[in-house]
């Protein structure tokens, strides 16, 4: 019995554990990075309602304390989950509205789950910080098709969240001509300098 | 010859200590070789300069400020012109001096102006390419159970090492395939 609580009360606090320990006010999130140990590129596979399947990856990059994530959404999944859609019609004449675009989401988070917009860690202030997210960053992300092609981003999205999340989200919007299921994204950080970041990004 | 019980156990019994000396001789070799990959050492200079991001850092530098370059290259033509077209001249008028004077003052103001941003784009991209190395080099060195890395910077901090223990071109490979997004 002993030996039973000890191994009990040794159970590993795995993210997994973390889940179920969470506060109401903490944030939680299966995408998000507790520490290195889940700090890694995933296959993931997304079901939507209706039971169909699409898979994704999620790349991640960490460069000194922040970790840079990039992954495709597929666009059936952005109409019912971003734009909450779930009429089969309305999915449909949205599909074809959007065909040829492709929407990244795009996260930075700080290792320690601090606010990456403070001035610690970037070199203006707050306000400055939330344009840049908000719409300059627009600029500085352009994507290579598996053509060879570059394009340019369309628009961002900064989904805020007023640090209720431990990190900062955007969707980035690309249009091709063609359906794009793998491409190659770059984003030029000009907020915490950290140069160009380069992700490999793929969709079935 | 005819061969006998007690001989047969004796060819059994060689053969068996020869295998056993032969595994622990392979075994004590392979350790050997395992714990001298251990230290192990980078070209800094060859690392900085084949890395890719380099490359694509110059690149945008270059587009960024190839116009600035362009008017400071036209400047320096046209004080050259000035020059050749007041060598031809007996006496120079005073309205010509002070052209020249004013013409030369603004190439060296812009010359200044370009050191200092050749100075400042130097540090940046340093700055930006060896904490990106800094991070693959901590995974690369992880992830092959490496003891030590060494930098070698061609300024006598690593006076020999053998091949083996040379990794730059290996570790290059992995840098830019990490870069590349893979």
């Amino acid at each position: 019995m002993i030996l039973v609580g000890v191994l009990f009360s040794c159970k590993k606090d795995t993210p997994k554990n973390k889940k179920s320990n969470h506060s109401n006010n903490e944030y939680y999130d299966d995408n998000l990075i507790y520490d290195d140990n889940n700090f890694k590129d995933k296959t993931k596979t997304l079901t939507l309602e209706n039971g169909k399947e699409i898979i994704t990856n999620k790349k991640t990059h960490k460069i000194g304390d922040i970790y840079y994530t990039a992954t495709i959404l597929p666009i059936e999944y952005y109409i019912r989950k971003n734009l909450k859609l779930q009429n089969s019609d309305s999915i449909k004449y949205y599909k074809n509205k959007l065909k040829g675009e492709k929407v990244v989401q795009f996260e930075f988070q700080q290792k320690d789950r601090k606010d990456l917009l403070s001035r610690d860690f970037t070199s203006t202030d707050y306000e400055t910080a939330v344009k840049y997210m908000a719409f300059t960053i627009k600029n500085d992300f352009y994507a290579i098709t598996a053509k060879g092609d570059t394009i340019k981003s369309k628009g961002v999205l900064f989904e805020r969240n007023f640090k209720l999340a431990p990190f900062k989200r955007i969707l980035v919007y690309f249009k091709d001509d063609e359906e794009i299921n793998e491409l190659q994204l770059i984003y030029n950080d000009n907020l915490f300098e950290n140069g160009i970041l380069k992700f490999n990004l793929k969709t079935q | 010859m005819k061969i006998t019980k007690a001989n047969l156990w004796n060819i059994v019994n060689s053969i068996l200590i020869i295998c056993l000396f032969s595994y622990i001789l392979v075994t004590t070799l392979s350790q050997k070789e395992d714990s001298k990959s251990k230290i192990v050492y980078v070209d800094n200079i060859k690392l900085f300069t084949d890395f890719n991001m380099t490359k694509d850092l110059n690149k945008q530098n270059e587009k960024k400020y190839a116009g600035k370059i362009k008017v400071f290259d036209s400047l320096v033509n046209n004080i050259k012109i000035l020059e050749q077209s007041l060598q031809k001249l007996k006496t120079i008028p005073n309205s010509k001096k002070m052209e020249y004077a004013k013409l030369q003052k603004v190439v060296v103001e812009k010359d200044r102006e370009l050191a200092e941003i050749r100075e400042f784009v130097k540090n940046d991209v340093n700055k930006k390419v060896w904490k990106r190395l800094n991070n693959y080099i901590n995974t690369y060195g992880k992830k092959r159970n490496i003891d030590i890395i060494l930098g070698a910077q061609g300024q006598g901090n690593i006076m020999y090492g053998k091949d083996y223990a040379d990794i730059t071109k290996d570790f290059i490979k992995f840098a830019n395939s990490k870069y590349e997004g893979n």
